[in-house]
C-alpha cells in the first residue's frame, strides 16, 4: 500500500511530507535538526501482527506526531 | 513503500523462525515450537524458581530491502502491565547473540514491564538516524531482545494468558 505522505527535502534543507489532504512542513534551524521520518510499530505474536507507521515529523527536541487526523505535538519521544 | 521488517526467533545462528504473526512459547528448551513440551515447573519448596530458556528475537529485513533508505532507532518495550499475576516475572535485555540457555539467575536483565513506550529498551543507538542500518546492511539488524521467564512458588499453574509486546523502529 502507498505511503500517504512523500517525504522530500528541498534545497534550502525544509523537509516535506506531502499528502493528498495535508502537508506537513519543518524549516531548517541553524543546528539543522529537523527532520521528517516514519516510525514504525510492530506488535507481533497476533495473527496477523499489528503494524503502525506513523509520520514524526521533528525540530530540535520537539516532534509532531501525524497519524491519520491526530496530530500530536511534544518533546517526549513515544517509541 | 515501507520496508517489510519480520521478527525473527533464533535458536541458533542458523536456525531462525519467523515469529512477526506467531507465538512465543517460553519452555524449558530450547525451540521455537509453541507446544506444551518442557513446560516451567512451579517450584514446591520455598525460594525455589524456575528460569525458562531465555528467547532471542531480533529485526530482520525482508525481500524489499530498495524500498527505504535507513532505518534506525530500534526499540522494544510493553504496556507496562503484566498480566502473567503473581510468581511469574518476564525479564528483557539488549544481547549480542549467545546461544540460548536456562541460566542460574536473571543477572543482567530488568523488568521487561518497566520497558513502556516512553522508556524503551533500546535495541540500537536510541535515537533518530544514529547508527543506521541501510538497504545495503545485513538483514539482521540491531541487538536482541533477549527474554527471560520465570516462576516462583507463588506462580498459579496452568498455561496463562498471552502479552503482547511491541517492536519500533524509524525509517526514511
Amino acid at each position: 500500500m502507498a505511503d500517504p505522505f512523500e517525504i522530500v527535502r528541498d534545497s534550502d534543507g525544509a523537509r516535506h511530507a506531502i499528502g493528498n489532504a495535508f502537508s506537513v512542513t519543518v524549516l531548517p534551524d541553524k543546528a539543522d535538526t529537523c527532520e521528517i521520518f516514519w516510525r514504525n510499530r510492530i506488535k507481533p505474536f497476533a495473527r496477523p501482527a499489528i503494524k503502525e507507521r506513523i509520520l514524526v515529523a521533528q525540530l530540535d527536541d520537539v516532534r509532531l506526531y501525524v497519524q491519520g487526523n491526530q496530530l500530536i505535538m511534544t518533546k517526549k519521544d513515544y517509541a | 513503500m515501507a520496508a517489510t521488517i519480520t521478527i525473527e526467533e533464533w535458536t541458533s545462528t542458523g536456525t531462525r523462525t519467523d515469529k512477526t504473526s506467531g507465538t512465543v512459547r517460553f519452555k524449558n528448551a530450547n525451540n521455537a515450537t509453541v507446544d506444551l513440551n518442557d513446560p516451567l515447573v512451579v517450584p514446591t519448596t520455598g525460594g525455589g524458581i524456575d528460569y525458562s530458556f531465555n528467547k532471542m528475537l531480533r529485526l530482520e529485513i525482508g525481500s524489499n530491502a530498495a524500498s527505504f533508505t535507513q532505518l534506525s532507532n530500534l526499540k522494544f518495550y510493553t504496556d507496562g502491565a503484566s498480566g502473567f499475576g503473581a510468581g511469574v516475572s518476564l525479564e528483557a535485555a539488549a544481547s549480542t547473540w549467545a546461544a540460548p540457555a536456562a541460566p542460574a539467575s536473571s543477572t543482567g536483565y530488568s523488568d521487561a514491564f518497566a520497558y513502556v513506550s516512553t522508556a524503551a529498551l533500546a535495541l540500537s543507538t536510541g535515537t533518530y538516524g544514529s547508527s543506521a542500518y541501510s538497504s545495503t546492511s545485513t538483514p539482521e539488524i540491531g541487538k536482541f531482545a533477549d527474554l527471560l521467564l520465570y516462576v516462583s512458588t507463588a506462580a498459579s499453574q496452568g498455561t496463562l494468558s498471552a502479552e503482547t509486546v511491541t517492536f519500533s523502529y524509524d525509517e526514511i
